[in-house]
């Protein structure tokens, strides 16, 4: 009896606690989606914290014909898509050998993929930024010849980044996989790409999802790099495209509010798409064999 | 969509400009012609790439407009649109990447700067066939340290007091009666007596308050004081500064108790919702208004302090457009952009759809009365600056004097905080 009544107290005092910061989390959320509701002389005139006078489409509608946003949409899956297959490709290749093929050198090498993860990118910059301005691309890459302001070189720095955290994640995640699996394929005679490609990757599969899914939603989050490797307007992903949205003295922030809330219904997508591997994303390597 | 440009004049107004600059692309051809004829008949093509930080404007039937001056003889103009704060904050590496032939940019130190480092090609050539359409004020003002012309002026707008009729109406106070600070106090005693607040400020973004000293030291001390102190000739320990402090701290009872909360946008609100009676800003402000309250807004020029300077001097920075190093390769279709934005073809283009202010002295003046009470605001006026940020350097302006206001409107001691910048000012790298 009162280790029951102790334990419903418990539920109580727990669910409390989560309603609250339940709340905390989707205020701001359900608050922007409203304002991304209201005509902006509304608000001007008003007040934000005033009730709104009539809600309306125009903020989308302006948002997704006259700045554009399908084609900023198609920018980020452009540079997304790519860079998550690239990744996790090159990613399985170096957890495979990592994992299956133990030398002196797996350790250090693991420890340098994840010590690459520590570097805050704002140090990256003015490097890579000068290295790109020196790398030269044909001209039907980018009529100024060079890497610089090209959605290949934004790309090619998405997998640079990710290709650590992946590889740690895929190396942990094969370490689990038992290798008497690896041992009788290669009694029974596949080489190192047939055991590679027809045994590790199918293997892989579970974890390539979640981390795919992760990633994807880390790249398309991605502003920091678009804005200082492209200089393109019209090549920048969605949500550089976004801040398009702020005018040079005025901002109307009920515009902004609704570009925002169109940014994130993709990855909302993936994430009730691939819900499952989500979870399974947040728990991956984190048993290890 | 038409309930968005009737209704919204922040969208309004930017989707304007894009239009209208689409509909500039359309006559570059016709002009072009014209123009370009002399100075390279040779080439077939002349490509000429802009960098425009004009955002959320342009849409798809820019792009058509542009596709359209590209199929004209003429130029063809491959437009970049970039948000404006993105650009503003990169345009370091935008300069020294790939950057477009001529890009949108602002007068004074904020152009010198660039200039200095190499980082722009000079337009004299331009100018030879511009020059004439511009006062020695803007030419000044689009000219560098080494007498070389690197800037296009193209529009402006002043810094005033700016209220609405109806409220000033409403609470008793004649706009026309505000002669000097003592009027102005006053009027600010009425308006907090009826639960306005007198002075809406604003200085979340370090920069909003900025353009209060400028106005106040200049109104203070004189214009020349002014500049001198911008560009470093005055010292910060000099007790005029202290000056301005002390007029300031007699207006601080009538301003916004927390500015630091308050963007320049936030604070522009309260005069449009009547909670505040005035803001001092610039007339960018008119932004704002929706539809139904834009003709209420007015403004007038801030009163005398002392009646050797009067009302002389304001603050009115100029926008325009620069050539950048990759202009130098592409010089003859750079030039020919450049004095088609120069020219009232082009001011004339933007005006038939937006009020605008331009600096053409050719250029028809727009019939709005508040674009008219800018022009006749500035007429009035012997000295024209540029606003602090634009007068100085910009690692003082920005990193250095932004804080130090801030740190003035939340209680700091003014003679501390001027020792504090004369010190940060001799810390300075060489210019």
């Amino acid at each position: 009896m009162v280790t029951g009544n102790k334990s419903k107290t418990g539920q109580r005092v727990a669910i409390g606690v989560l309603s609250v910061f339940s709340l905390i989390w989707v205020l701001p959320i359900a608050f922007t989606i409203l304002q991304s509701f209201r005509p902006f002389s509304d608000v001007v005139t008003k007040g934000v914290m005033s009730w709104p006078n009539h809600l309306t489409f125009d903020n989308y509608i302006h948002a997704f014909v006259q700045s554009r946003m399908w084609l900023f949409f198609f920018n980020s899956v452009e540079v997304a898509i790519p860079a998550v297959v690239l990744t996790l490709f090159l990613a399985s290749m170096i957890a495979f050998v990592l994992s299956r093929y133990e030398s002196r050198f797996s350790v250090p090498m693991l420890m340098l993929f994840t010590a690459g993860n520590l570097l805050p990118p704002q140090l990256l910059f003015i490097p890579l930024f000068r290295i790109y301005l020196k790398i030269h691309v044909p001209h039907f890459i980018n009529s100024n010849g060079v890497l610089y302001d090209t959605q290949l070189g934004l790309i090619l720095v998405h997998v640079a980044i990710q290709l650590g955290f992946a590889t740690f994640v895929l190396t942990n995640f094969l370490r689990t996989i038992p290798k008497e699996i690896s041992e009788s394929a290669l009694v029974d005679g596949a080489n190192v790409w047939n055991h590679f490609f027809r045994i590790i990757l199918p293997l892989l599969r579970p974890a390539l999802a979640s981390l795919g899914v992760l990633m994807t939603t880390w790249i398309y989050n991605d502003f920091f790099w678009a804005i200082v490797l492209l200089k393109t307007g019209n090549k920048r992903p969605i949500t550089a495209a976004l801040s398009n949205l702020q005018g040079e003295f005025n901002t109307d922030y009920n515009l902004l509010a609704a570009g925002a809330c169109m940014a994130f219904i993709p990855t909302l997508l993936v994430f009730f798409a691939m819900r499952r591997h989500f979870v399974a994303g947040l728990t991956l390597g984190s048993t290890k064999g | 969509m038409k309930e968005i440009i009737t209704e919204n004049e922040v969208s309004r107004r930017s989707v304007l400009k894009g239009a209208a600059a689409g509909a500039a692309a359309l006559t570059v051809g016709g002009v072009g012609a014209s123009t370009l004829g002399a100075s390279a008949a040779s080439a077939d093509t002349f490509n000429v790439s802009f960098g425009s930080n004009n955002s959320n404007g342009p849409g798809p039937e820019q792009d058509a407009a542009w596709t359209a001056a590209a199929k004209a003889k003429g130029i063809n103009v491959a437009l970049n649109v970039v948000d404006h704060n993105n650009f503003q904050n990169n345009i370091n590496s935008y300069l020294q990447g790939t950057p477009d032939n001529a890009f949108d940019w602002f007068s004074g130190y904020r152009m010198q700067f660039f200039a200095q480092k190499g980082l722009l090609t000079p337009i004299d050539d331009v100018w030879k066939v511009i020059g004439g359409s511009f006062t020695a004020g803007f030419a000044g003002g689009a000219t560098g340290l080494d007498g070389k012309k690197y800037l296009v002026p193209t529009d402006w707008y002043p810094w005033a007091i700016h209220y609405r009729k109806s409220v000033w109406k409403k609470a008793g106070v004649n706009p026309a009666s505000i002669k000097t600070i003592a009027d102005l106090i006053n009027a600010c005693k009425v308006f907090k007596s009826k639960g306005y607040t007198p002075i809406a400020q604003a200085d979340k973004g370090g920069w909003e308050a900025q353009g209060v000293f400028d106005i106040l030291n200049m109104r203070t001390n004189g214009f020349k004081f002014h500049i001198d102190l911008t560009a470093g000739r005055a010292k910060w320990t000099d007790p005029r500064v202290q000056k301005v402090f002390a007029n300031w701290a007699a207006l601080r009872p009538y301003m916004s108790a927390h500015p630091l909360d308050l963007g320049d946008q936030d604070a522009g609100k309260l005069v449009i919702q009547k909670k505040a009676a005035m803001i001092i800003m610039g007339s960018f402000t008119s932004g704002l208004y929706p539809k139904a309250d834009y003709p209420d807004l007015a403004l007038i020029p801030f009163p005398i302090i002392d009646p050797a300077n009067g009302t002389d001097s304001i603050d009115a920075p100029i926008d325009g457009v620069l050539a950048s190093t990759s202009a130098a390769s592409n010089m003859p279709a750079t030039n020919a952009l450049l004095e088609f934005i120069g020219g009232t073809d082009y001011s004339g283009i933007i005006q038939a759809i937006s009020p605008t202010l331009f600096a053409n002295k050719y250029a028809t003046v727009p019939g709005d009365p508040f674009v008219q009470s800018q022009v006749k605001l500035v007429q009035g006026t012997k000295h024209v600056a540029q606003f602090f940020d634009r007068d100085s350097r910009p690692d003082f302006a920005g990193p250095i004097f932004g804080p130090a206001l801030q740190k003035y409107l939340t209680g700091g001691d003014p003679k501390a905080i001027a020792n504090d910048l004369a010190a940060q000012w001799a810390a300075l790298p060489p210019a």
